[in-house]
């Protein structure tokens, strides 16, 4: 994996026998190295950009969502112009009956969003597609761009990478992340104290939680048992990373069930209830500005492989962007954290430009992304694709369209590149081999 | 310290570094050969077998696979491989199958194709027969699901043998209903989604993989143009050629099966046999194909004919990358390394093994578990240390197994009224802890976490002190002869707790040390500690209970 920097490593290396108290001084590295939180929100299946991000009325190439209004009074597909109208202006496709959020998002935040078309995928199956896109490698064993991102907060958070989604990539960086489940079951172990059903009919949880003084005992006896394993003797890196492992695990698992109490997790979920998007948007919000956390992974929590019935695309958009919305106007109202948080917001892909035979639309090997944050200087799109959806190449300096000799193809691992250098991680270190899209934040 | 050289390999006449693995002990040798086999500790008496005789490492992990729970690894693995246990997979309480919960309705899709490699394992059939058999394995809930079988016995119940009866002509677990199901198709892509899982989990060669060349040869929004040059263009073809044609095998399997299509059929009133109703038809040999008209590829296997899936699966067990990827699988699986990992001079040798033996999976299993390198602590006097599969993390199915077998507590969650059943939590991911504790959820998890996460620990923690108090309840009541951790236990004297937490230094925490042992004395102070904590002994011995349960011994194997 080209991106492997084992900076956790030399992290331990130099903090491992110093004791759990200063692997976490106070005082946030990634505040001081001018880094960016990262909230990174997938839109699993394949979106249809067209509705939205890379906005094409119907024509001899594309089947555009006109094709599902009226085109009378609000229920008209729109595209309109969000940004300073120059050459690189962001355009959306707008549908006030069907997609009105889009509408709303776009009238308040366009000033701090980019759009990025024309992202080649090399790839039309979905987890390919998927492990590109958020990591900007082809491997599941890398780590994804909000974990990246999240380890600029590796010192000061007690979770640098919270995913509330479920389908974050970790890399080895698994020991630094926290999950809640699919129906917040993390509650049953964060709140031992809560009754939930037990093994039989009649019998509940919890049938022992040990009193302070007890969970005192037990730690100090994990601690000696985690020195007697540092000093039994194994050799080899994997033995030595996931004793490494066991030692950031067990301070971060302590952490959080300290700061899960503190931060108001528990007050915020209930065991069984699954999360939907606006859920998990609110809850990120307030769990990093609690503290909790650096930076989080996000699922829009339903599927856009719309093979059979791409107009569910409207829904899915509506829903998306109200989400966003309530996760832009969230940001916003703690002070500092919307101008310290980038949010990217994609898709594996995007569906083909005509419809096929079912209703639908199939894959297609290019997709799009949007980009926001306080710290971005909006209202521009960068890259482009031409009128059959084909990816056009751009200036990776600039990050617009360059039909010239000159121009490059902007792939998945351009565009996860430029991610990492405008949250502050140097390129040059994850990706040392590609190059990088700039346009972003400069 | 049993230490065994071995020779690098090395050419030209220069003196080859000695290098030197310095093995676990004993008891750490036969509780790594356990657990992997087995997801069990190892007993007193097997522990003492390695202590009497190191070499009877053999002759142990042979003793294990054929054991009932070397089966469940067996589908641990394959469950992994094919990601069948998946969280979205389910079917509706609908028609025959109302009345059922939604864990047995999970078991419908989840265990037929793991039920079937588990019985060609466990009957000593080469593991060839996985892609070859005739017959599938159903429980009484996926003999209602499912149509077009004969032999299941209702009055018996359980996982059964049955025959299908839709003309089927093998192909083992790739015409499985259930992987069929959690595999469907996309009706455009011809069923090429499995003929990549095909190629992926069988042969560890994904198409989907591979990049897709940005080629201004073909305009890919014209359906035509692309039609052709899966044919013409180079580029596609070099994919298009082995891919469509293993595709073309599915033509006449059902393509998707999906919760919401399912309730549409039964809104309509199932109109037909094509209608997705139980028990519901999954294959039939009657649809019409006619690959010319369709623009597609003919059946066949990287060039050579098949015909259909009985041809398909002699092909694939004819192919030395089947042999070569199961037993990169085993390996991977047994020693927690990613397929890439796995040295290639190791794949060819395992791969070898398991075709010279006859395709035993029980053979392969022994060997690999066996191998000097999987029982070294380290390695000196060279640079191999880093290539060691190392120490080993209890997976979640692990846990549940372990924490049974040695406590007799199962952390279950009885949700029957709600019409969920009784979930296993250390085995689900809707309400359960598996993907969030380093397993796969078969969706969007798909490989393994082999390391320490905040999330497991915490599992481990909830799951050590449910444990100890069921243990606690289980075991104190009887007399100490018939416990089965707690027998040394007599009293609550400083002897008698001395002489029990050697039981569970050698049980647990894989060690073997006397009674008056630094490690003891760490045990006893920890007894001491939860006893001026707590109310009474009682409670003591739960928080020593727990804490041992959740040492990171554990939890590392």
């Amino acid at each position: 994996m080209k991106n492997k920097r084992i900076s956790r490593r030399s992290f331990f290396a130099g903090a491992g026998t110093l004791g759990a108290a200063s692997l976490f001084p106070l005082g946030g590295w990634a505040k001081e190295s001018g880094g960016k939180r990262i909230i990174l929100v997938q839109a699993d299946g394949g979106w249809d950009t067209t509705f939205c991000l890379n906005p094409r009325l119907s024509s001899s190439a594309i089947d555009g969502p006109d094709q599902f209004s009226t085109m009378q009074g609000v229920d008209r597909e729109e595209i309109v112009d969000f940004g300073n109208g120059g050459p690189d202006t962001l355009k959306v496709m707008i549908n006030d009956a069907k997609r009105a959020s889009v509408t709303t998002f776009f009238d308040n935040f366009a000033s701090n969003s980019i759009i990025v078309n024309g992202i080649y995928t090399s790839s039309l199956v979905h987890e390919a597609c998927r492990y590109r896109m958020i990591t900007g490698t082809r491997s599941n064993e890398s780590p994804d761009i909000g974990m990246i991102g999240g380890l600029l907060g590796s010192s000061e958070y007690a979770v640098p990478y919270l995913d509330l989604g479920g389908a974050g990539l970790f890399g080895t960086y698994s020991a630094m992340t926290l999950q809640l489940g699919r129906s917040n079951q993390i509650i049953a172990h964060l709140d031992r104290e809560r009754e939930l059903p037990g093994p039989r009919l009649g019998v509940t949880y919890p049938g022992f939680v040990p009193a302070t003084a007890q969970q005192s005992a037990i730690e100090d006896f994990l601690l000696k048992r985690q020195d007697r394993l540092v000093g039994a003797g194994f050799g080899g890196a994997s033995s030595v990373q996931r004793i490494a492992d066991y030692r950031e695990a067990l301070d971060r698992k302590e952490r959080v069930l300290v700061e899960a109490v503190s931060g108001g997790l528990l007050d915020q979920i209930e065991f069984g209830s699954t999360p939907g998007f606006g859920n998990q948007a609110e809850l990120a919000v307030s769990l990093m500005s609690a503290g909790l956390c650096h930076s989080v992974g996000l699922d829009s929590g339903v599927s856009w492989d719309t093979h059979n019935q791409l107009e569910q695309q409207n829904e899915l958009y509506k829903d998306l962007f109200l989400g966003l919305l309530s996760l832009s106007f969230g940001l916003k109202q703690v002070p500092g954290l919307w101008e310290e948080t980038i949010v990217v917001v994609l898709s594996e892909m995007t569906r083909k430009p005509r419809m096929n035979t079912t209703g639908g639309k199939d894959h297609w090997p290019s997709t799009s992304a949007l980009v926001f944050g306080g710290g971005i200087s909006g209202g521009r799109t960068l890259g482009g694709s031409d009128a059959g959806l084909n990816a056009l190449n751009v200036n990776l300096s600039s990050g617009l369209v360059d039909s010239s000799s000159s121009g490059s193809s902007l792939y998945y691992s351009s565009f996860v590149a430029g991610l990492a250098h405008a949250v502050g991680q140097d390129p040059a270190e994850w990706f040392p081999h590609e190059e990088v899209l700039h346009g972003i934040v400069d | 310290v049993l230490s065994i050289l071995f020779f690098a390999a090395c050419g030209g006449g220069f003196e080859p570094p000695v290098q030197e693995y310095v093995a676990l002990s004993p008891v750490e040798q036969a509780h790594r050969i356990s657990m992997a086999l087995r997801g069990l500790r190892a007993s007193d008496a097997e522990v003492q077998m390695i202590q009497d005789d190191p070499d009877a490492v053999v002759e142990l992990a042979e003793a294990y696979v054929q054991g009932e729970a070397f089966g469940e690894t067996i589908r641990d693995l394959y469950a992994e491989v094919f990601r069948v246990r998946a969280v979205d997979s389910n079917l509706p309480e609908i028609g025959v199958l109302e009345g059922s919960t939604r864990m047995e309705r999970n078991r419908i899709l989840h265990e037929e194709p793991l039920a079937l490699i588990e019985h060609i394992v466990n009957t000593d059939q080469p593991l060839t027969e996985m892609v070859q058999a005739n017959w599938t394995i159903l429980d009484e809930w996926g003999a209602k699901a499912w149509a077009s079988h004969s032999g299941y016995d209702a009055a018996q119940g359980g996982e059964q043998v049955v025959q299908f009866t839709d003309g089927r002509p093998g192909g083992g677990v790739l015409l499985t209903n259930a992987l069929l199901a959690r595999w469907g198709s996309a009706g455009a892509n011809a069923h090429r989604g499995r003929a990549d899982m095909v190629s992926d989990t069988l042969l560890c060669e994904p198409f989907g993989g591979r990049d897709l060349p940005l080629s201004g040869d073909v305009d890919l929004s014209d359906e035509s143009a692309v039609e052709s040059a899966i044919w013409s263009e180079p580029v596609c073809v070099a994919c298009h050629q082995s891919l469509d044609p293993i595709a073309a095998h599915y033509w006449y399997t059902r393509a998707r099966v999906t919760n919401f299509l399912i309730r549409q059929s039964y809104e309509v009133g199932c109109p037909s046999a094509l209608a997705l109703c139980f028990p519901m038809e999954m294959y039939s040999s009657t649809i019409p194909r006619d690959a010319e008209d369709q623009g597609l590829r003919a059946e066949g296997y990287f060039g050579q004919e098949t015909g259909d899936f009985k041809g398909l699966g002699r092909a694939i067990a004819a192919d030395p990358r089947f042999a070569q990827c199961q037993a990169k699988r085993f390996a991977s699986y047994l020693t927690q390394r990613d397929l890439g990992a796995i040295p290639f001079e190791e794949m060819v040798s395992l791969q070898t093994q398991l075709v010279e033996s006859g395709f035993d999976a029980k053979a392969l299993a022994v060997h690999i578990v066996t191998s000097p390198a999987f029982l070294a602590k380290d390695i000196v006097g060279g640079e191999g240390a880093d290539a060691l599969p190392g120490l080993q993390v209890l997976r979640p199915e692990q846990l549940h197994r372990t924490v049974l077998d040695l406590t007799g507590f199962s952390y279950d969650m009885e949700a029957t009224d709600i019409g969920l059943g009784l979930i296993p939590l250390l085995r689900d991911d809707l309400v359960g802890f598996r993907a969030m504790s380093g397993g796969v959820d078969g969706f969007r998890v798909a490989t393994p976490t082999h390391t320490a996460t905040p999330n497991r620990l915490l599992t481990l923690a909830t799951v050590a002190e449910e444990a100890a108090a069921a243990l606690v309840v289980l075991e104190m009541t009887k007399n100490a002869r018939s416990r089965k951790l707690l027998f040394a236990l007599s009293d609550y004297s400083e002897s008698s707790l001395r002489a029990q937490l050697v039981v569970l230094h050698r049980r647990l925490l894989r060690e073997e040390v006397a009674q008056d042992a630094p490690e003891i004395d760490e045990g006893f102070a920890l007894w001491e500690a939860a006893l001026a904590a707590s109310a009474d002994e009682e409670g003591a011995l739960k928080t020593l209970l727990a804490a041992y349960l959740q040492a990171p011994e554990m939890l590392y194997y």
